[in-house]
This record gives C-alpha cells, structure tokens and sequence, in this order.
C-alpha cells in the first residue's frame, strides 16, 4: 500500500547510480485486476473529478491501442462512507487489467497533450490525501 | 510514506463486532426499538467493495467456504440470489494485510438492489444446518480487523464510455 507521495511524485529524482534499475511503477499492475482507494480532500472534489474527466478524454483520444484497452476496464466509483478527516474516498477499479502497461494517471495525461499538464499534476497531488494500490488475483466469478 | 490499510481506511472500518454479531440480545429493550440501522450488506448504489482481512493459516478455509457460498447462489431458486452471483468476485490481493492477513476483496457490481449481500444467510439457505458449520469456519478464518473496509459505491464514470 502506498500513500499518494511515491505514486505522483512529480519533482525530478536525484540521479542515479549507474545500474541502478529503476523502480517499477506502482501503476503497473500485475494480477488479473486491481483496485486503488483514493482519499480526497474535501475541498478537492471537483479538481479530482475534473482530472478523472481528462484521463478519460486522454485515454479515449489515444492512438494506443492499449490505452483503449486500460479505458474499458477502468471503472471510477466514489464511496458512501466519509474517508479519514471528512475526505471523500474515491475507488478505481481496473479489471481486467492490461498486463504491462502502465496506468500512471500523470503519464496519461501528458501522452499527447497540447497543454501544460503540470497545473493538472499539481491539482491531482494536492487533492490526495492518500492512496491505497492493491494487485488483485481471481479467486472466485461467482457467475461462472 | 506507507500506511497500514486499517488506518487508511479507517472510516470504512466495521468492527467484526458489528459485522458478524448473530447472538440476539438478551433481554429485551425497555424503550421502544429505534428505527433499525440499514445492513451494511445491503448496497443502495451501484456496487460494493468489501476487504476482508483473513489469517494466513485459514485461506484454505476461507477460500473453500467461498465455494460453497458460489454453490449456494448457484442453486438457489431466488431470482436476487442469481443477481447477486452474476455481479460478485472475489480477488486475492498480493499485499499483505495488518499482522500478515491476507486480504481477500469481494467486488459487487453491479450490486442487486435490495438484496442482503450476508455470507452467513446464503450458507444457510444453501446448505440448512451445516451452512452453520460452514460459517462458523468462515469466521474463524478472520484475522483483527476482520473487515478493512466496506464500501458503498456509486459509480462516477466508465473511462471507456
């Protein structure tokens, strides 16, 4: 699980060493599905909608094919129940999950962008107040 | 910064306490009963996602009691339970819970309106008295917290529409 710092981090790293491999995005799933809980402000409801609107347009205007992949298997539902401090929990879920590709929502919104893109990094950062990313493995379709 | 899940989800967090309570009071109020609180198995908007924190030794069990739960919905003659069953999955996530549970996710969605989404219930009608003895297993394979979270969702958008 991790909190929103690692996940959109967006200042650039110190240089590493050489051979150093980089680290796996948190955003590369790798079960059949995944699940992420997003904990917004409450006061930045509308910038995280309004965000979730640009991945959308991002993901649905692609010429990657794997991009319209990610767009039909990703749902964006937001909780009844008040997160910690009165925030608003958001939950994403991806399923089934493109394997290998990666769903960094601030590499989304850069692919093909006209616009700087920074504003919006900036908004999505500062309305988390923390995530949860969980990789998920069928167990059971109970339809099945 | 890693946060435990129980903290992060903490305002989602139902107690196994009110979660699995089966005993009927002991006596009976001296006031009037107040309007009962919904179920919180029972899911109003569009789906439901509950995270289930189990003992690393009782998988085996849990995952086992999770058949019978399929095999119940699957032979019942009630309309909702076949709802239920063509909008329920269960994942195993691969990061570990509090105390080295394992963290098995149910997804509902869609959800069945109106229908009680509780394990207990369905084992009983499926399986009589040993649908009892089969939610008695399914107990004892919670670890503490047992549920991390219980979620009532309503969906936002569909990235892909």
């Amino acid at each position: 699980m991790l909190s929103a710092n690692p996940a959109f981090a967006q200042a650039a790293p110190a240089a590493p060493a050489p051979n150093a491999t980089p680290a796996k995005s948190p955003y590369m799933f790798t079960g059949d599905a995944a699940l992420t809980v997003n904990v917004v402000k409450a006061d930045r409801t509308a910038d995280f909608e309004m965000i979730v609107g640009k991945l959308q347009e991002a993901l649905q205007k692609s010429v990657r094919p794997e991009r319209t992949q990610q767009a039909a298997g990703w749902k964006v539902y937001k909780a009844s129940e008040p997160g910690p401090s009165g925030s608003v929990m958001y939950v994403f879920l991806f399923d089934p999950v493109v394997k290998d590709t990666d769903y960094t929502p601030s590499a989304i919104l850069a692919e093909g962008a006209l616009e700087d893109v920074r504003p919006l990094y900036k908004a999505l950062s500062d309305a988390l107040a923390s995530l949860t990313i969980l990789n998920l493995s069928l167990v059971s379709d109970f339809s099945k | 910064m890693v946060r435990s899940i129980a903290l992060g989800l903490a305002a989602g967090l139902l107690s196994a306490t009110a979660v699995f309570a089966q005993t009927p009071p002991a006596a009976a109020p001296a006031q009037p009963a107040a309007a009962a609180a919904p179920s919180p198995f029972l899911f109003p908007g569009d789906a439901g996602v509950i995270l289930n924190f189990v003992k690393a030794d009782k998988t085996a069990d849990f995952e086992m009691v999770l058949g019978k739960v399929k095999e119940a919905l699957a032979k019942s003659d009630k309309p909702e339970r076949k709802a239920q069953a063509a909008g329920w999955k269960v994942f195993k996530a691969t990061e570990p819970g509090p105390g080295g549970a394992v963290i098995y996710v149910f997804v509902m969605d869609p959800v069945a309106k109106g229908a009680e989404y509780k394990v207990g219930d369905i084992l009983v009608e499926g399986f009589a008295a040993e649908g009892q003895t089969l939610y008695k297993t399914y107990s004892d394979a919670y670890g503490t917290p047992a549920i991390g979270a219980l979620l009532h969702l309503t969906k936002v958008v569909e990235l892909g529409k």
